[in-house]
């Protein structure tokens, strides 16, 4: 994969990471805050956002040198971000 | 010049620029947050940051609590129950805020520990090491304050044992420090005390004591690594505080809050009963929370015990005056793990200990320890990691410097191919040392409380001079050992008993 094509899909993660994070965001304000399930879902969605926003800003300062982002680094955090999401749903 | 500063405009991005427009106007890069080196970018380097994120969230949920919170002993444990079932995500709220205070104290020993071992306590640090280890007691302050506030049965009888330590101590603290913490006038008093140092006064001193940390760290930046090869300064890699440094810390901020809140999640907190006279006598496992568990295991052996209550807690005072001024006690110059051998293997001697310690209390609430178990287990402890420490410096370090072919490097350490019998001799000796010193002290504490006929001062004194032997031959070998190596310089003819160069 050349430079070019890899920082395509790097926007193109960082674009998916951020419509988590518009739909974790809006989904915690909509919840019930007295509903029992509602505190594990607020906190999953919630995690969700910042572990986004974690790997966003590690792609962010790491993007510009010459090694990049570790790919190990990025599977793992998006993996916890669909666990989160995924959780959400089953909650 | 303008067009160049267009084009630098162009490559720095719109956040960048923002960034520019602010750092022009507040002075901020070029009067503070000075570059970085590399190395710092390790989440070893920032724990007492990680600290800082805690803190800041437990301000957060902390005045979200306030809202409802009554501190008074008939309103307390209802305003408490109120919170965790009538409030909106109250019961998380809690969780969070004990949760965080909790990782507040584990990484402020971490960071106290790792600044220990890497000796950041040396020239020119020394009163960045005394303002944190404050911050470190202000830390526990708040752990000790805000358990209370619940009001129920646990947190009560747990402050009731801190409180009965200080009273125990050696006076003049005893009275003052009861009058600051529990006050003379009994339930209500004390817990109006404990709230407004809670929320008010040690937070505000926290933070007075965090400013002037950070202008000493922003005056001598960020110490230099204690291992590895040495880099001088002029040819240390830099990065920028905006946007590497800043970038890292987000990374690590939000994911430990992230881990926080499902550590919350996964392990809510239950609230246990009130606290009530009729309670409190039917709870027999009185104990503080887990960061002043070793202290108080400490005070639960035998020979601690009543009249030997306030030995105990003027040795505990003693061990954080130590650490206070532990710059004025190390001075050696290096500030290399390699060469610091003894002070290295005291500091995991206190972790390990401090471990032990917490671990066996949090296993035996309210049991007394027979002195001969203690001695045991604290002087089987300590011997361990003292012979494991010091054949790891004798083999490990060795063996690196071997390795890397630097025999100077390796002689100057004292590390040398022919050493494997000098660490065993080592290792016997502070094996014996050890022992004789954990019975010593248990033969005076016994005779200090109990009193005793001929034989107990037999034993005492054949202990005592079984760790004077223990000592002078350990002295004697390092002699040895240094002289071997060249870094004694004026030998001392008495001890050249049969030495050959």
């Amino acid at each position: 994969m050349s430079s070019d094509e890899g920082w395509s899909m790097l926007r193109l993660f960082v674009l998916l990471l951020l419509a988590v994070q518009v739909i974790a965001v809006v989904f915690a304000w909509l919840l019930n805050p007295l509903g029992p399930k509602s505190q594990t879902e607020y906190v999953l969605l919630l995690s969700a956002d910042l572990v986004s926003f974690a790997i966003i800003s590690y792609i962010a300062r790491v993007g510009g040198s010459g090694s990049g982002p570790r790919g190990g680094y990025l599977v793992a955090g998006s993996a916890a971000v669909l666990v989160f999401m995924f959780l959400v749903l089953l909650a | 010049m303008s067009g160049s500063g267009d084009d630098d405009d162009e490559k720095v991005g719109r956040v960048g620029r923002l960034a520019r427009w602010f750092d022009a106007r507040l002075g901020l890069s070029y009067e503070f947050l000075r570059p970085a080196p590399q190395y710092a970018i390790n989440p070893f380097y920032w724990l007492g940051a990680l600290a800082v994120v805690a803190f800041v969230i437990q301000a957060v949920s902390g005045m979200l609590m306030m809202l409802y919170y009554v501190p008074d002993p008939s309103d307390a444990y209802q305003s408490t129950q109120f919170i965790f079932q009538n409030v909106s995500y109250g019961g998380f709220l809690e969780t969070v805020h004990l949760y965080t205070a909790y990782a507040m104290i584990l990484l402020v020993f971490m960071h106290m520990m790792r600044g220990y071992f890497v000796s950041v306590h040396k020239k020119p640090r020394e009163l960045m090491w005394m303002t944190g280890m404050l911050m470190g007691f202000v830390t526990l302050g708040l752990g000790f304050t805000g358990y209370l506030l619940p009001w129920t049965v646990v947190s009560k009888s747990a402050t009731d044992v801190g409180a009965g330590m200080i009273q125990a101590l050696p006076q003049p603290f005893s009275n003052f420090l009861s009058f600051l913490v529990v006050g003379s006038g009994g339930d209500t008093a004390e817990l109006l005390r404990f709230f407004d140092l809670h929320v008010l006064v040690l937070p505000a001193v926290l933070l007075v004591l965090l400013v002037v940390k950070m202008y000493m760290l922003e005056s001598h930046g960020i110490s230099e690594p204690a291992t590895g090869p040495e880099v001088p300064a002029s040819k240390r890699k830099l990065i920028p505080i905006f946007p590497d440094v800043s970038y890292y810390l987000a990374e690590l901020a939000v994911l430990f809050g992230a881990a926080m809140l499902l550590f919350s999640v996964l392990f809510p907190l239950t609230l246990q009963p009130g606290y009530t006279a009729a309670a409190a006598t039917q709870y027999t496992k009185q104990q503080p929370d887990w960061y002043f568990l070793w202290i108080y295991q400490l005070l639960k052996i035998s020979a601690f015990e009543k009249a030997g209550l306030p030995v105990a807690l003027t040795l505990v005072t003693l061990i954080f005056v130590a650490l206070l001024l532990l710059p004025f006690l190390d001075r050696s110059k290096s500030r290399r793990i390699s060469q610091r051998p003894f002070y290295v293997t005291l500091g995991i001697v206190m972790v390990a200990e401090i471990v032990v310690l917490t671990v066996w209390g949090s296993l035996t609430p309210g049991e007394v320890i027979p002195d001969e178990q203690a001695a045991l287990v604290l002087g089987g402890t300590a011997l361990a990691v003292v012979v494991i420490s010091l054949l790891s410096y004798r083999l490990v370090l060795g063996r690196l410097v071997r390795r890397m072919g630097q025999s100077a490097g390796a002689d100057k350490m004292g590390i040398r191919s022919s050493g494997v019998w000098t660490a065993a001799a080592f290792a016997f000796l502070l094996g014996l040392g050890s022992l004789a010193m954990g019975s010593a002290v248990n033969s005076f504490a016994g005779l200090a409380t109990v009193g005793g006929s001929v034989g107990p001062w037999a034993y005492f004194a054949a202990t005592c001079a079984l760790l004077s032997l223990a000592v002078v031959a350990t002295v004697y070998l390092l002699y040895r050992v240094d002289l071997g190596t060249g870094v004694v310089r004026r030998r001392i003819r008495a001890f050249e008993v049969g030495w050959k160069e």
